[in-house]
C-alpha cells in the first residue's frame, strides 16, 4: 500500500511537471502553429536561475517567483527576435528553434559551469508526513499543489476573461479573430510568455524534486512534453494535463515494475496515438 | 453621397497565381454595392484584399479618404469595417455569446444599441446564446456573423456569398437583415444568388478573370440579358 | 539544381586530386586523422542534406542511424574475430537495419505533418540512446568497448584513403540520384507537396525511399566512425551528432550536396582548433555556442548557406553581365 500510494504520488507529481511543460508547448502550437522546440532551454534556465536565486536568498518562494520572470524575459526575447521573423515557414522555424536549445543550453554551462548543481527542498517542505501509516513525502505534495493551481489559474483565464476567450478564438480561426479587429500579436507574445514562465517554474520546481539540475535536463523533459502534446492532442489545454498524468503515472509504475522498459512504454503510447488518432486524445487539431 | 471605400487597380498574387489582375471600384456611402461574376473570378480575393488577409501586390484601396492597403488586418478592422466570410467564420467551440464578445471592440452605448438591434433582428441568436457554434444550423451561423460584423460602429460592411446553402426561406431572412442595415452602414456584397443581388443591391461591378469589366445601377442589369448571360451565365 | 558546369567540376576534380595526394606529400598524424574525420562526418552530413535539402524533411534522429552502423561493426569485431569476413558481414547487416528501421519509422510518421516527424525522430533517438545505455550485456553502457580492426584498415594513410574513395563515392551516387526522375520528384516533394500529390505521385513513397537511402548512408558512415575510433560508445546516439549533421549542412548550405561537406570541414577543423584553444582558455570549449548562433543567423538571413549563397552571388552576375 506504501508503495502504491507513493508510487502515484511520484507520478503525479512528475506529471505536474511535464504538465508545466507541456501545457506551454501545446497552447503554443495551437495559436501560433508553431512547435517550439527551445521550450526545454526555458525549463533549464528556469531551474538554473531559480535555484541560484534560492541559494542566493535563502527564500524558495523568491526562487520560484525569480525563476518565472526568467521565463517571461527569455520566452519575449524568444519570441520577438527568433520566432517572429521565420513566422510562417515550419522548415525554418522548427530548424531556428531547435539551434536556440542548443545555445541556451551551453550558455547555461558558460554561466554556471559544466557541472551538475544539487538543489533540495527548503526546510519548510523537506521530509514526509506519515497518514495512516504511509510515507507521504511533502515535496511531492507541494508540487502537485502548485501543479494543480497552475491548472485552475490558466484554465480560469482561458474560460473567463477576454484574453482568455481571445486565445481560445485564435486558436479556432487566427484570421477570424484579426478581422475582428484584434491585433493577434499581442496575443502571440501573450501566449508564449506565459508558456516560458510555466516552463521556467516547473524547471525550478524539478531541482529539489530530484536533487540536482544539469544541462541536459531540459531537452530530457522537453522529450517527455514532446510525447505528451502528442498524445493529448496539439493545442489542446484540458487534453495536456490529462495526457501529462497519464505518462507521469505510467512512467512512475513503470520505473518500479519493469525500470527499461518505460520510456519505451510512453514512446508506444505515442506511436499508437498517431496512428489511430493523430489529432490527440483531446485534440483539435490534426 | 460621399465615396466610403475606393479600390485603385488592385492586384493581388496567391503564391506565384495572378488572382486580381486590376480591381478599380467605388462605393458609395449607405448603398449597396454588389460584386458579380463567376466561380474562380475572385470575387472572394477582392474582399480578402480589402480586408488585409491577402497582401495588394499593387493599387491602391482608399477607406473614408485613407488609404489602407499598407494596413495589417486588425489595424483595418478597427477601423470600422466589419467581414463576413464566405465560411462565415464561426468560432466553433465558443458559445453564440462568446462569438459576440470576441467581435466587441468597445463596450459602448453604441455596441450594445447595435447588439440590440441585431437580436431584434434575428431572435433566434438569443434563444441559442449559450449553444456552441458549431451545432448551430446553416442559417443561425449566417446570422451570428453578420452580427458580429455589424456590431461595434462598423460603418462598412462586407459579406461574401451570404445565401449560399441556405434554405430560401433564411435566404429571405438574410436579406430582409441586410435591407435593415443598410440604413446605418454601407454594405459591398458578393453574391451568385441573382435574385437576391437584384433585390437589395443597388450598384453593381462584374469581375471577370480578376479585373473589373463593367459596372452600373442595379435597374440597368436587370433589363440586359445579354449582359448577364455574357459575365454571369444566367439568363 | 546541380547541373555542374565544367569549372565546377574542374574544380572538384583539382579538390580530389589534391586530397588523395595530400597524405603523401605533407607528414601530419593529425592533420591525416582530421581530413579522415571531416570525410566521414561529410557522409553523414550529405545523407542528412538529401533528407532536408532534398526531400524538404526535417529529422531530429538522424543519430539514430549513425549509431547503429557504429554498434553494429563495435559489436561484430568484438563477439566475432576482425577479420575482412566479419567487416564485410556488419556492413551488410548495417544497411539492413538502417534499412528497415528508417523504413517502418518513415511508413509511420512521414504522412505527418513536419513538426510530428521531427519530435517523434527526436523521440526514437532518445529512446535508442537509452537503449544502448540500458543493455549493458551488449553495449557495455556508457563506458562502451575497444576493438580491433581488420588489418587493412589499420594504416592510417590507407583509412585516409578509403573514406576519402568513399565519401567521394557517395557523393557521386548522391548526385546521380538526385538527378534521376526519382530524384526530380523528390526535390518537387519539397517545393510543394500538394501540387507533386494532385500530379498523381504517391507522395509517401518518395518520402520514405529518400528516407532509408539517408539512413542507410548515415549507419555506413557511424560504422566508419567507429573504426577510426576503434571505440563506441553511447555518444554515438547523442543529440550531439544529430545537432553535428544539422549545423554542417545548414551552415555548408543546404540543398546542394557539396554544401555538406564543406561544412563538415568547417565544423570539425573548428571543433579540433578551438578544443586545442580550449588549453588556453575555457571559453572555447563552448566553441559550439559560437556555431549555434552563427547556425541560427543563417537560417534566418541566409537559408541558403556559404555555397547557396555563393552560388546567388554567382547567378546575379552571370545575369548582369548577360543583359549588359
Amino acid at each position: 500500500m506504501d508503495v502504491f500510494v507513493n508510487l502515484t504520488l511520484n507520478g503525479l507529481a512528475t506529471g505536474m511537471l511535464i504538465f508545466l511543460l507541456a501545457a506551454g508547448l501545446t497552447l503554443i502550437f495551437g495559436l501560433m502553429d508553431v512547435l517550439n522546440f527551445a521550450h526545454g532551454g526555458l525549463f533549464a534556465w528556469g531551474a538554473y536561475s531559480g535555484i541560484w536565486i534560492y541559494s542566493s536568498t535563502g527564500s524558495f518562494i523568491i526562487g520560484m517567483i525569480g525563476a518565472v520572470a526568467t521565463g517571461f524575459l527569455l520566452g519575449w526575447i524568444t519570441e520577438k527576435w527568433i520566432i517572429k521573423p521565420v513566422y510562417g515557414n515550419h522548415v525554418q522555424q522548427i530548424l531556428i528553434t531547435l539551434g536556440l536549445m542548443l545555445v541556451l543550453s551551453e550558455l547555461l554551462k558558460v554561466v554556471w559551469g559544466p557541472n551538475q548543481i544539487s538543489a533540495s527542498p527548503p526546510d519548510v517542505l523537506k521530509g514526509s508526513w506519515e497518514v495512516a501509516g504511509i510515507v507521504i513525502i511533502k515535496y511531492r505534495v507541494f508540487i502537485i499543489a502548485i501543479g494543480l493551481l497552475m491548472f485552475l489559474g490558466v484554465q480560469y483565464i482561458l474560460k473567463k476573461t477576454k484574453i482568455g476567450l481571445v486565445v481560445r478564438a485564435g486558436v479556432m480561426n487566427k484570421e477570424m479573430v484579426q478581422s475582428l479587429g484584434i491585433n493577434i500579436q499581442k496575443v502571440f507574445m501573450f501566449v508564449f510568455m506565459a508558456g516560458a514562465g510555466m516552463a521556467a517554474l516547473g524547471g525550478v520546481l524539478l531541482g529539489p524534486y530530484s536533487g540536482v539540475i544539469h544541462a541536459g535536463m531540459g531537452m530530457e523533459f522537453a522529450i517527455l512534453a514532446f510525447i505528451v502534446v502528442v498524445i493529448g492532442g496539439m493545442g489542446s489545454f484540458p487534453g495536456s494535463i490529462l495526457a501529462a498524468i497519464l505518462v507521469g503515472l505510467s512512467g512512475s509504475f513503470m520505473a518500479y515494475y519493469v525500470p527499461d522498459l518505460s520510456l519505451a512504454v510512453n514512446m508506444l503510447l505515442m506511436a499508437v496515438v498517431l496512428i489511430f488518432r493523430p489529432q490527440g486524445l483531446f485534440g483539435l487539431k490534426g | 453621397m460621399s465615396v466610403h471605400l475606393r479600390l485603385h487597380e488592385i492586384e493581388t498574387y496567391i503564391g506565384q497565381y495572378h488572382i486580381l489582375q486590376g480591381i478599380s471600384f467605388e462605393v458609395k456611402q449607405g448603398e449597396v454595392t454588389v460584386l458579380l461574376g463567376r466561380n474562380g473570378a475572385g470575387k472572394t480575393t477582392t474582399l480578402r484584399t480589402i480586408m488585409g488577409l491577402n497582401q495588394a501586390a499593387k493599387g491602391v484601396i482608399e477607406f473614408n479618404g485613407e488609404e489602407i492597403h499598407k494596413n495589417p488586418t486588425y489595424r483595418i478592422a478597427q477601423k470600422g469595417i466589419g467581414y463576413v466570410p464566405e465560411d462565415q467564420g464561426i468560432f466553433a467551440g465558443l458559445t453564440v455569446e462568446e462569438n459576440i464578445k470576441v467581435a466587441i471592440q468597445k463596450d459602448n452605448a453604441i455596441t450594445q444599441e447595435r447588439l440590440d438591434y441585431i437580436l431584434h433582428l434575428f431572435p433566434d441568436l438569443k434563444k441559442f446564446w449559450k449553444r456552441q457554434g458549431g451545432l448551430l444550423s446553416g442559417g443561425q451561423k449566417q446570422m451570428l456573423s453578420i452580427a458580429r460584423a455589424f456590431i461595434n460602429d462598423n460603418q462598412l460592411l462586407l459579406i461574401d456569398e451570404p445565401s449560399k446553402g441556405l434554405a430560401p426561406i433564411m435566404v429571405e431572412k438574410v436579406m430582409e437583415s441586410i435591407m435593415q442595415m443598410k440604413e446605418k452602414t454601407t454594405i459591398v456584397l458578393v453574391e451568385q444568388n441573382f435574385m437576391m443581388a437584384s433585390t437589395i443591391g443597388d450598384y453593381f461591378y462584374i469581375i471577370d478573370d480578376g479585373k473589373t469589366v463593367h459596372n452600373g445601377t442595379m435597374n440597368v442589369l436587370r433589363e440586359d440579358e445579354e449582359m448577364r448571360r455574357k459575365y454571369l451565365g444566367i439568363a | 539544381m546541380l547541373r555542374l558546369n565544367k569549372k565546377t567540376s574542374y574544380l572538384y576534380l583539382v579538390a580530389a586530386l589534391f586530397l588523395l595526394i595530400f597524405p603523401f606529400v605533407y607528414e601530419s598524424r593529425t592533420l591525416l586523422i582530421l581530413l579522415t574525420q571531416v570525410f566521414i562526418f561529410a557522409m553523414f552530413a550529405m545523407s542528412y542534406d538529401l533528407l532536408l535539402g532534398y526531400t524538404g524533411i526535417v529529422s531530429f534522429g538522424h543519430a539514430m542511424f549513425f549509431g547503429i552502423g557504429a554498434y553494429t561493426i563495435g559489436i561484430f569485431m568484438k563477439s566475432y574475430e576482425p577479420s575482412f569476413y566479419y567487416l564485410l558481414l556488419a556492413f551488410v547487416v548495417t544497411v539492413l537495419l538502417t534499412g528497415i528501421i528508417s523504413f517502418f519509422i518513415g511508413l509511420l510518421t512521414l504522412r505527418l505533418k513536419s513538426h510530428f516527424y521531427a519530435m517523434l525522430t527526436l523521440a526514437f533517438s532518445g529512446l535508442f540512446l537509452v537503449l544502448a545505455e540500458k543493455w549493458r550485456s551488449l553495449t557495455y553502457g556508457n563506458d562502451g568497448f575497444t576493438f580491433r580492426v581488420p588489418d587493412l584498415l589499420k594504416d592510417r594513410t590507407d583509412f585516409y584513403l578509403i573514406s576519402l574513395v568513399l565519401m567521394i563515392l557517395v557523393f557521386l551516387i548522391l548526385r546521380r540520384f538526385i538527378q534521376s526522375p526519382l530524384g526530380r520528384v523528390i526535390q518537387a516533394i519539397r517545393e510543394n507537396e500538394q501540387r507533386t500529390e494532385s500530379l498523381g505521385f504517391h507522395v509517401l513513397h518518395y518520402k520514405i525511399i529518400a528516407s532509408v537511402v539517408s539512413g542507410v548512408i548515415a549507419g555506413v558512415a557511424g560504422m566508419l566512425y567507429s573504426i577510426s575510433l576503434r571505440f563506441v560508445n553511447t555518444s554515438v546516439f547523442s543529440i550531439d551528432i544529430t545537432l553535428d549533421a544539422l549545423l554542417m549542412t545548414i551552415i555548408g548550405g543546404v540543398g546542394t550536396l557539396v554544401g555538406a561537406v564543406i561544412g563538415s570541414g568547417l565544423i570539425e577543423f573548428a571543433h579540433h582548433w578551438l578544443t586545442e584553444m580550449a588549453k588556453v582558455h575555457w571559453i572555447f570549449e563552448r566553441w559550439i555556442i559560437f556555431f549555434g548562433i552563427i547556425y541560427i543567423l543563417v537560417v534566418m538571413f541566409f537559408p541558403q548557406g556559404i555555397v547557396g549563397t555563393l552560388k546567388n552571388l554567382k547567378f546575379r552576375k552571370n545575369n548582369r553581365q548577360e543583359s549588359k
